[in-house]
């Protein structure tokens, strides 16, 4: 389960706090499935980020499976989201000096939880499934756009991962490729129960997802505080 | 898997990494060269000198004796008479004198007449012999010639082939009318000694009896009569022991027409006078290296950093502190690793080339090899190339991943 509890991120500009994002009070049970949604600039990857521990909140809590991430030490926080956070940036961020399938085994190598002689063995499996399996030995940008984001996905959940957490994985596609990119998501993580937050502002992707996780823009054009609701 | 990375994320930037070798490379090149033309001027000099524990010649500069005699540099001071030679050869003291006449050249070569006791003559007692031959015999009648083995390369000389000699020290003179015969070639000396024609000083005797009796070496005296003619410019002096060694040139101090001196003293009493000159090269050469370390710091620092990016990607992967450090360490020691790898054979490169031209243009033959100090050249440079690239390390680690992201 995840619980966000009155988290709130600052952060310094030049001489005074700015807030990137308020959110009160998100629980979403385990194997759940939640569309993030609001407007641009209130604060979707900065929540993506709290939870994932690329970024510790300036006040609250944020719990997996009643481990408190953001009290955690840093070391400790890069260890636990190399094994149970599966993340699609939403600027993707694949490595381009390494190939498609060295993509996938640098992230197995830092998890370590599969075990290491069924490690290409697997990727090979998931990039198969992907439809990547002609362009294991291609480089990021010998990929089209469309065949990036499948890569970032197979990235992310490579581990089988507790926790799948995609940014926009859907803005630079095509419909078609969207939802082929939407479903994987949504497949790999019905199958290994991962909870899954998916931020987006395409109302066809929102139309997908049973519940929507609402961040608010309060004062618009100054992100200075976004709270969040949950509707069923 | 992480030198993986290191090795693919090199390879990904081969401008940006070319560069850093490229500069990395040029200072340890400049490095290098800097230690091996100050340690190898010093010990080929020196080298030079060993097989001449003492000299005996002409009053005058020493220092003009030693070009001459050990460098076959510069022209004679003068000649000594032969009677110095007889009383050294039968001094208790002395295990071989042996007599140097100078005064002609072949295409620039030096040929020194000497007596046959030269090819017995060891530079240090038991070390085997100074000048050994490769090919041929060595010389026994006037006009045989024993070449070189600089010569023989150069200008191609074999056992069998003839040549006439110039008068003086430069090509152009007037020839002699003898014909010299090639009958043996030497094994390199690594000395100015390759750069020499070996000739029986008779040679040297006979071929100035028609052209100019009174003239063995360049400076001759004016007056000629018999004893003149066999006159030799230097003698080498084998003393057999070095309190033998001291008590000899205790007694040649008497001497009126002649000197004795220890041609090493001579090159530590150069070394002495040029300090001053060299201290200011090694200042200068200092700047330029302290100079060449910052670029290169700078140059690893800004390769590192500009990798801020990928290492954030890995972070957010989940790698922890200690894989992020090993990548961006075996990053900057691949880049320093290959830079200094190539300075140093770059290094090398230049200092051959020049060993060679100095060889071949002034005789002095610098020593060559590796030196104990390249070690602290390779080991520092490469910890200082890891210690510029963990200055970004340690900053990246401190900045939020996510700014990256």
């Amino acid at each position: 389960m995840l619980e966000v509890n009155q988290v709130r991120k600052e952060y310094r500009d030049v001489d005074r706090a700015v807030t990137a994002v308020t959110v009160d009070s998100l629980i979403i049970q385990n194997g759940e499935q939640v569309a993030l949604v609001g407007p641009s600039g209130c604060g979707k990857t900065t929540l993506l980020h709290l939870i994932s521990g690329l970024l510790t909140p300036t006040t609250g809590e944020i719990k997996v499976d009643d481990i408190t991430i953001s009290a955690m030490k840093e070391t400790w926080r890069d260890t636990w989201r190399a094994t149970a956070v599966g993340y699609v940036f939403q600027r993707l961020n694949l490595l381009g000096s390494l190939s498609v399938l060295d993509n996938l085994l640098v992230a197995m190598s830092f998890a370590r939880v599969i075990p290491k002689k069924e490690q290409r063995q697997w990727a090979h499996e998931l990039l198969t499934q992907v439809k990547l399996s002609d362009k294991m030995g291609k480089f990021p940008h010998e990929l089209s756009m469309g065949e990036q984001q499948r890569v970032a996905v197979a990235r992310a959940v490579i581990n089988k991962p507790r926790l799948m957490l995609a940014d926009e994985p859907t803005a630079s596609l095509d419909q078609d490729n969207a939802m082929l990119v939407l479903e994987m998501l949504r497949q790999f993580a019905t199958l290994s129960g991962s909870i899954l937050v998916v931020s987006t502002h395409d109302k066809q992707i929102m139309s997908q997802f049973e519940r929507i996780c609402f961040l608010r823009q309060e004062s618009k054009g100054v992100i200075d505080s976004a709270t969040c609701d949950s509707l069923a | 898997m992480r030198l993986v990375i290191a090795w693919r994320n090199l390879l990904a930037k081969p401008v940006q990494s070319g560069l850093t070798v490229l500069i990395v490379a040029a200072t340890i090149a400049m490095l290098t060269l800097v230690t091996l033309l100050s340690t190898g001027t010093h010990d080929g000099l020196v080298r030079a000198t060993e097989p001449f524990d003492l000299i005996v010649g002409a009053k005058g500069s020493p220092n003009q004796l030693v070009l001459n005699t050990v460098f076959l540099q510069d022209v004679p001071i003068g000649n000594v008479s032969h009677e110095i030679y007889d009383k050294l050869s039968a001094d208790p003291l002395v295990t071989s004198a042996i007599p140097l006449a100078f005064g002609d050249n072949y295409q620039g070569y030096t040929i020194v007449g000497s007596g046959s006791g030269i090819f017995q003559h060891e530079s240090k007692t038991g070390q085997g012999q100074w000048l050994q031959l490769a090919v041929g015999r060595p010389f026994a009648v006037p006009f045989e010639a024993v070449v070189g083995a600089g010569v023989a390369q150069k200008l191609g000389l074999k056992v069998g082939d003839g040549f006439k000699s110039i008068h003086g020290f430069l090509p152009g003179g007037h020839g002699h009318d003898h014909d010299y015969h090639v009958v043996g070639i030497l094994e390199p000396v690594k000395g100015p000694y390759d750069q020499a024609i070996l000739v029986p000083i008779e040679s040297i005797w006979l071929a100035h009896e028609k052209h100019e009796p009174t003239l063995v070496a360049e400076v001759a005296a004016e007056d000629h009569d018999h004893e003149k003619e066999h006159e030799v410019t230097a003698i080498m002096v084998k003393p057999k022991g070095y309190s033998e060694a001291m008590r000899l040139y205790q007694q040649f101090q008497r001497e009126p027409g002649a000197q004795m001196i220890f041609p090493a003293q001579v090159i530590v009493q150069l070394f002495s006078i040029l300090g001053q000159g060299e201290h200011m090269l090694k200042m200068v050469a200092y700047v330029i290296i302290v100079m060449g370390l910052i670029i290169m710091a700078l140059s690893v620092y800004w390769s590192a950093l500009s990798r801020a990016r990928e290492r954030a990607i890995l972070r957010a992967l989940g790698a922890s502190a200690r894989d992020v450090f090993t990548i961006i360490v075996a990053e900057s020691a691949l880049l320093t690793i290959l830079g200094v790898a190539v300075g140093i054979l770059t290094g090398h490169g230049i200092y051959w080339l020049l060993v060679r031209a100095m060889a071949s243009k002034t005789a002095i033959v610098l020593t060559a090899g590796l030196r104990p100090d390249e070690g602290y050249i390779i080991v520092g440079g490469i910890l200082f190339g890891m210690l510029a690239g963990l200055i970004p390390a340690v900053l990246t680690y401190r900045t939020e991943v996510a700014h990256y992201l």
